[in-house]
């Protein structure tokens, strides 16, 4: 405190913001602001300037250009904090503030990181990083450190490990998709261009796997053949698919395999493999079975049209391997005859394990909360013993809340019908088509409209079996929508949901949909739910709703939750529900840290995650008199287990090695930002002056002059402007309307990286922009801009092929040479190859003008110069989506954006008003067409 | 007649070539001419393509410097041809291989008189590859998404 001056904060996650800000404003230590990248300049240094201290949240690109222009002088800085260490680097913008603040103050720099591993990543990287932010040392908090394990380990919470077991098709589909990523991973060791050591199927379990095995190949991904590169995609594939295997429910997973066919279905190594055969056909086990009539089950099946639950998933049949006990499963499935067609479609609908075990847990928490109801008492008002359910992601959230609120059956049949409908409307659409093209066929003869089937002999193996099965889906798709229609009259008639047609349709998957979204802004708006009783959020033991009403969460009581129902399963479901105690549900990914507003004291994890089970941790060891059990719940012997181990053993290794590396470490003693940096020559420059000023300062530098770039706002994304800066070029920010950078009044280079410039290409954007540049400048520069790790080329000279290729690289940049031959091309083999060009083009030109550069290029129209307020105040990706959308062109799209707030604004905007803004007609017809066209199928 | 012996020419079979005795190495048209520079040489004879430059008069609008980056260390040797070229009105185009090489020049030859509409903006009328297009924009948006998406809410 004291001193005055602000607290600068970059990078916060809006989780992280939330937390400190809540601290800050509770200890009244400080004032809060979030400095958006939209605020006006204005404003922001109405805010830098503010009297006392204050902390700022800021994002980098917003402040480097601020202290640039001397918006925010250094003077007025206490501190800066960067809660991101690990993803600086020499060259990333939160070393380039460091450095632009230090050399004026020596102000204190503080660096936090919470991914051990992150830090260890490359050779050296703490050191590093260290060095380019000035920090001199280094505080390591493992877990395992004595003091971190004393303070967590004093009053431990108690730990309950629910080991559920698998069904038969999850262990089949993890060993079949373990058995491909094998294959992947041995083909890959094959082209010998990885180091075999780092490639396991432990670390193939994590995301930073793609990392590992990009920095790997980065160097040499042009001479890898299509074949590797498909291989380090297919692995990503497979990765998510076992990820998923835990996380969604036999129908989601089944859809999710179907669009990934689909998607990847022609490319990818791994869709060819025999294991993949297998992944697909145990997926569709657990969620239907086709049978022939000349199977065992037909006699049962065929007096049984009518449609019924299925109560015993656990035991989860493979068909003819069972069949002994047909008789006794077989009552419970849900069948359907095809008359036409004479086959089966058996739905199966695989619950989750865990679904079962979770209802159990509560119900068991729920007892034991009764029986020491004295207990609770005791305890404050607030702790009532919320039971908090974690999972992975949102949908998972809602997806257990259904199940506890209404019944797994109830959901998986939701899911199946939805799946279904999807499939109708697929081949649907896709019979129309062919309709029309060919003679019309009968109705629900769909013969060879199977994607994959050409064949038209029924009696020709996997051909019929596939067309037969998509018949059969086809069929109970349309008893089902039939049903739905049923239902939805009825609903018509009678407003209310206790239609025993409570065969959901309509009704239900419209709330689902609001549901998302108020999940996703909760807290405050939870009393709403109270209303729409239908939607059942929250379940709650009933005895408690007095206690529970003073806290800002409203539930909905488990009786009116789900419709009220008339088979005997929901009525055993209602009595369930109504001895469950008070849930949350929580995601993980939404990365909000609730425990200190929730104070459960019951978490159930539902999935496991490393970085939960330190917060809990956290929370437990800040209120030690809390009661507090955690469920793990974990899927026997599966990936899961796997991969939350080697997560903890991986944390351990990070701190293991940043300790080793600590102990080695060479920071500089009297590390003062006037001498250490990549330039000793860097020289603070007064920021506050002008033009002028600086002119006079020359000759202090080696260089003998001061240079200055101009350079576009948006380029403060890329390293590149604090690389020129650390050559101790002069950095100027304006928003430029033409071109990135000015080295001078005649050099204006397009700078490219390599992805962008293939985007570009493509986009055509290049052209458009090349073509402004050669209008205003004599030397017009594109700046193919190659990144240092990776490799320095285009392709290897077997890709270079046998003919001219319209699509290859080689021929686009061949066809833009021909048309501007004066566009003139740098080839740089990295950011600081780049800077020592700028340097040597500049060197006999005079300095660019900051006033002129912002001028060119910009509509005379407009009448007003602009302000470089402009460009930060638009989301960049909102623009980018803009652009790409038919009718939007360069010249146009800067008047839609002012006439509309948001994407979702334009696309409710008449086509007129559209015609107006984009002035043409064709273009606003355009637009509005494909704005609002309906998807086509996945098929086409 | 410089480039007699010039493997690269082995590599030129989409369009014809003859030697003739010119100023430049190269003339792939009207309006067109190259010069052939491999890092190689120039680490050897530094002036050279200076010297060479200075021989092409102002016939042609479009000069081309063709490099071909035959070493490892190219920083330095590649940014001196960088600022030859810029600074004497040429246009670099750098080839890793041969076959590179005399692709451009190939390149440039085909396309003497074609359009420039694949490198502008096209309209793809293809609905889907609009959508995915324009999806994809979105960053950690990919295919597979796309047609999540599209299918999830038509």
């Amino acid at each position: 405190g004291g001193g005055g001056g602000c607290f600068l904060i970059l990078s916060a996650p809006d989780a992280l913001k939330d937390q400190i800000r809540r601290r800050l404003v509770e200890s009244q230590l400080l004032q809060v602001h979030d400095v958006a990248s939209d605020v006006p300049a204005a404003h922001r240094r109405a805010l830098y300037s503010s009297g006392e201290g204050a902390a700022l949240f800021l994002t980098p690109r917003v402040l480097a250009a601020d202290l640039l222009t001397a918006h925010l002088l250094p003077s007025r800085v206490q501190a800066l904090l960067l809660l991101a260490a690990h993803r600086s680097s020499d060259t990333s913008a939160d070393a380039f503030i460091a450095r632009l603040l230090r050399q004026h103050r020596l102000l204190p720099v503080y660096a936090f990181s919470d991914r051990p591993h992150a830090m260890v990543a490359g050779f050296a990287k703490a050191e590093r990083t260290m060095k380019s932010l000035y920090i001199r040392r280094l505080h390591l908090w493992p877990r395992f450190h004595v003091l971190a394990a004393a303070d967590l380990e004093r009053s431990p919470p108690e730990v309950v490990d629910v080991r559920v077991p698998m069904t038969h098709p999850m262990v089949g589909i993890q060993a079949a998709i373990l058995d491909a990523m094998d294959a992947c991973l041995k083909e890959l060791r094959r082209t010998y261009k990885v180091d075999v050591e780092d490639l396991t199927i432990d670390k193939g379990l994590f995301k930073s796997f793609d990392e590992i095995v990009r920095r790997q190949l980065d160097p040499i991904w042009h001479t890898l053949g299509k074949k590797t590169k498909q291989l380090v995609a297919d692995l990503r594939t497979l990765r998510k698919l076992l990820d998923y295997l835990g996380r969604y429910d036999a129908v989601t997973y089944l859809k999710y395999l179907d669009t990934l066919r689909v998607s990847e279905g022609v490319r990818s190594v791994w869709m060819l493999a025999e294991s993949s055969h297998k992944i697909f056909e145990l997926a569709k086990r657990r969620v239907y079975q086709i049978v022939r009539p000349d199977g065992t089950r037909v006699s049962i099946a065929k007096g049984t049209p009518t449609k019924k639950r299925k109560v015993t998933p656990s035991s989860s049949k493979k068909g003819k391997e069972t069949e002994n006990e047909d008789s006794a499963h077989n009552k419970d499935d849900a069948q359907k005859v095809n008359a036409e067609a004479s086959y089966l479609l058996v739905e199966v609908l695989e619950e989750a394990p865990k679904w079962k075990v979770l209802r159990e847990l509560l119900q068991e928490i729920a007892e034991e909360q009764r029986k020491g109801d004295g207990v609770v008492h005791e305890d404050e008002n607030n702790e009532c013993g919320i039971v908090l359910v974690a999972c992975k992601d949102e949908r998972s959230c809602l997806q257990l809340q259904e199940c506890i609120s209404r019944s797994p059956q109830q959901v998986m049949r939701e899911e199946w019908e939805k799946y279904l409908l999807g499939k109708a409307e697929l081949f649907g659409l896709h019979k129309k088509k062919k309709k029309r093209s060919q003679q019309p066929k009968g109705f629900g003869i769909l013969d060879g409209e199977f994607p994959t089937g050409s064949n038209e002999n029924e009696n020709a193996g996997p051909v019929s079996i596939s067309k037969l099965e998509t018949n059969a889906l086809l069929a109970a798709a349309s008893g089902i929508s039939n049903l739905t229609k049923e239902a939805d009259a009825k609903e018509d008639s009678v407003p209310s949901c206790g239609k025993k047609g409570s065969v959901k349709g309509k009704g239900k998957r419209v709330p689902k949909k609001t549901l998302t979204k108020r999940q996703a802004s909760k807290r405050k708006n939870r009393s709403t739910t109270e209303n729409d009783s239908c939607q059942g959020t929250d379940v709650e033991a009933s005895g408690k709703t007095d206690e529970q009403s003073d806290i800002n969460v409203s539930k909905v009581s488990a009786e009116d939750a789900p419709a009220p129902a008339s088979t005997p399963d929901n009525a055993e479901d209602l009595i369930d529900a109504k001895m469950l105690p008070p849930v949350q549900f929580y995601a993980l990914d939404s990365d909000q840290h609730v425990l200190d507003i929730w104070k459960p004291s019951v978490i159930i994890v539902y999935h496991p995650d490393m970085t939960f089970v330190r917060e809990i941790e956290v929370y437990k060891a800040e209120n030690p008199s809390k009661k507090l059990r955690v469920y793990f719940l974990f899927y026997e012997e599966s990936s899961e287990v796997q991969k939350f181990e080697s997560s903890i053993r991986r944390e351990n290794e990070a701190f293991e090695s940043l300790i080793r590396q600590k102990s080695l470490m060479m920071i500089p003693v009297d590390q003062s930002g006037r001498c250490i940096g990549p330039t000793p020559a860097n020289e603070p420059e007064p920021l506050l002056s002008q033009n002028s000023l600086t002119r006079k300062a020359g000759g202090r530098k080696p260089t003998g002059k001061d240079m200055q770039v101009i350079v576009d706002m948006r380029e403060f994304m890329s390293s590149l402007p604090n690389v020129l800066h650390q050559k101790g070029i002069r950095i100027i920010p304006v928003t430029l309307e033409v071109g990135d950078y000015v080295l001078s009044p005649l050099i204006c280079v397009e700078r490219k990286s390599i992805a962008d410039l293939y985007q570009s290409f493509a986009s055509g954007r290049l052209y458009n922009q090349v073509e402004t540049m050669i209008r205003y400048y004599k030397i017009p520069v594109l700046l193919i801009e190659f990144s240092q790790d990776k490799s320095f080329s285009f392709q290897s000279a077997s890709e270079v092929g046998d003919d001219v290729s319209p699509t290859n690289i080689i021929s686009k940049l061949s066809l833009l040479v021909l048309h501007f031959p004066r566009l003139r091309i740098v080839w740089s083999r990295s950011l600081h190859a780049t800077a020592d060009i700028f340097m040597s083009l500049k060197s006999n030109q005079d300095e660019p003008d900051e006033n002129k550069a912002m001028r060119v290029g910009v509509p005379s129209e407009d009448g007003v110069v602009e302000d470089d307020v402009r460009a930060e105040n638009y989301n960049t990706s909102a623009i980018e989506f803009l652009r790409r959308l038919p009718g939007v062109t360069d010249s146009n799209y800067r008047a839609v954006m002012d006439g509309c707030n948001s994407l979702a604004e334009l696309a409710l905007l008449p086509v007129e008003r559209l015609a107006e803004l984009m002035g043409s007609q064709k273009g606003a017809r355009t637009l509005k067409e494909f704005l609002d066209a309906k998807c086509p199928s996945m098929i086409s | 007649t410089w480039q007699k012996g010039n493997p690269l020419l082995k590599h030129i079979r989409n369009a014809r070539w003859t030697f003739a005795d010119i100023v430049p190495d190269y003339v792939i048209g009207q309006s067109s001419c190259a010069l052939y520079i491999s890092l190689r040489y120039h680490l050897l004879h530094p002036d050279y393509l200076y010297y060479r430059i200075r021989e092409l008069q102002k016939n042609f609008k479009l000069r081309v410097i063709l490099c071909h980056i035959d070493i490892e260390d190219v920083v330095k040797p590649l940014h001196e041809v960088t600022r030859t070229s810029l600074l004497h009105d040429c246009t670099l185009l750098c080839g890793w291989s041969l076959e590179e090489c005399g692709r451009y020049l190939e390149t440039i030859k085909v396309f003497e008189n074609k359009p420039a509409d694949s490198i502008r903006e096209h309209t793809d009328n293809d609905y889907l590859s609009r959508f995915t297009h324009a999806l994809t924009s979105i960053r950690r948006v990919n295919r597979t998404d796309v047609i999540t998406l599209g299918s999830s809410f038509g």
